[in-house]
């Protein structure tokens, strides 16, 4: 008789630390899934800011301090054309880049602009 | 050549004729080397008149900028007679890529047979014909203009050329011509194949331009307008407005200034097609002198028409206006505040480590 009470408090035992074991892991793939969503919204959200911060420096690119990457001799043609020589046209590229407070997260936006600038002299 | 074309030139040799505004030294340009295509070399293209050979056959020569030796040279032209008139237009260079080097020029001979020779490493390829204009029996000894353009075609479609504005000079008076030239094109435009715009209907400046015209001018050569009077000054593209001074040749001086008691008439057309863009086509200035037409910031900032020479600055226009590819009368004003002006080609995310 105390052989099978013996026995069965093991069996309950063994049940309890199985369904332990198993509460852990559902709890453990849940935070996981958790983190790994978050995490991807983080990087969205991120990589949104990251391309506003982008935009607003493109103005920035008017400043005729800015060196161009490439000066060309002849701008593109246009519907409302001018003469060769009145207009310069240059080609700036600009780089920006964002990292999340932690560093873990990192978005970076690229763009090509044309600069077009009237030759005019001052009166 | 043509009786008509000698007594043009006779009479030509009288007033008016020795307003000259070619530059009178060779266009220097860079062509790649013949080492390296990227790499870039200065060259001198000279026309007769830089050949100290007036008379002679239509001629261009390429020199090197640096040591002036002959580089390359087109005295055989494809015609009947492998000839063509004298070269006293002043050429213009072009470049198609936007590499930085000249790939093609366009030159006239005093006929008006307008070439597009393309240039390389080696130098003068094989010159095309791009318009024959010599059933005009004018004088084509004045410099080219062009502007990169694009227009819609029969679709819609915004299309790539190049439009380059021909000055022809008869007794009568200076024709302005404009003429289009695209890629592959196998015909030679004439004058016919153009749209005569040198009157407007009396419905144009009320209405814009008819839709049939301007859709004849969209698939046509380009167009032209006789002026009557003598061109004073090179034309200039401005935003899609062709600007230019004129006076009656009988008053133009040898420098191109004018007798004092006449008018110089400034002209402001459309480049397209020779419309209205400000409420007259033309209207007179309260000068008499030469110079070029320049665009300058004045004392309120803002951009202004002026005719500049060695002594003087005068504003001839200000409140500048641009052509707008929304309709055919559409434009806008001008503005110093869109200067520079930003055009963001292409936006992309990068990434770095990325795999």
């Amino acid at each position: 008789m105390a052989a099978v009470k013996g026995i069965v408090l093991v069996m309950a035992l063994i049940f309890l630390l199985v369904m332990t074991l198993l509460v852990s892991a559902m709890l453990l793939v849940s935070q996981l899934s958790h983190k790994a969503a978050f995490s991807g919204q983080q990087q969205l959200q991120l990589s949104h800011q990251a391309l506003q911060q982008h935009m607003q420096q493109i103005p920035q690119l008017a400043d005729a301090a800015i060196a161009p990457n490439e000066l060309l001799t002849t701008c593109p043609a246009e519907y409302a054309a001018w003469s060769v020589g009145s207009l310069t046209c240059e080609v700036l590229q600009l780089d920006t880049d964002v990292y999340s407070d932690n560093r873990y997260f990192y978005a970076s936006y690229s763009s090509v602009v044309l600069r077009k600038t009237v030759v005019e002299n001052e009166e | 050549m043509q009786p008509w074309f000698y007594l043009n030139l006779l009479l030509l040799s009288g007033a008016g004729f020795c307003c000259d505004l070619n530059s009178p030294v060779p266009i220097e340009v860079n062509i790649p080397t013949v080492q390296d295509v990227h790499t870039p070399r200065k060259v001198l293209l000279s026309n007769n008149v830089q050949l100290q050979v007036p008379q002679a056959d239509g001629v261009l020569k390429m020199h090197s900028a640096d040591t002036l030796a002959l580089l390359d040279e087109v005295s055989s032209w494809p015609t009947l007679t492998s000839s063509i008139g004298r070269i006293q237009a002043q050429p213009i260079a072009i470049d198609l890529n936007y590499d930085g080097l000249a790939d093609a020029v366009y030159s006239i001979d005093i006929t008006g047979l307008l070439w597009f020779v393309p240039l390389s490493a080696q130098g003068f390829a094989s010159p095309v014909l791009v318009a024959d204009f010599s059933q005009t029996h004018a004088i084509f000894n004045q410099p080219l203009q062009l502007a990169q353009i694009t227009t819609p075609d029969s679709n819609g479609v915004m299309r790539r050329q190049i439009m380059l504005l021909v000055i022809a000079r008869t007794s009568a008076g200076d024709i302005l011509i404009a003429v289009k030239h695209q890629a592959g094109q196998i015909t030679p435009w004439q004058l016919t194949d153009l749209s005569d715009r040198t009157n407007l209907t009396a419905d144009e400046p009320l209405y814009g331009i008819d839709e049939l015209l301007w859709s004849q001018i969209q698939q046509g050569g380009g167009w032209f307008m006789r002026l009557n009077q003598r061109i004073t000054a090179t034309p200039q593209v401005y935003a899609g407005v062709v600007y230019l001074t004129s006076a009656p040749a009988a008053v133009v001086n040898t420098d191109c200034s004018i007798a004092p008691g006449a008018n110089l008439a400034l002209h402001a057309v459309h480049l397209h097609h020779a419309g209205l863009i400000y409420a007259n086509r033309s209207w007179l200035l309260n000068t008499t002198d030469a110079g070029k037409l320049v665009l300058k910031k004045n004392q309120q900032g803002e951009l202004a028409l002026s005719l500049q020479n060695a002594q003087l600055s005068q504003t001839l226009l200000t409140e500048l206006l641009a052509i707008n590819a929304d309709c055919a009368d559409c434009v806008d004003e001008l503005s110093q505040t869109e200067f520079p002006q930003l055009i963001r080609l292409a936006t992309f995310q990068t990434e770095h480590g990325a795999h």
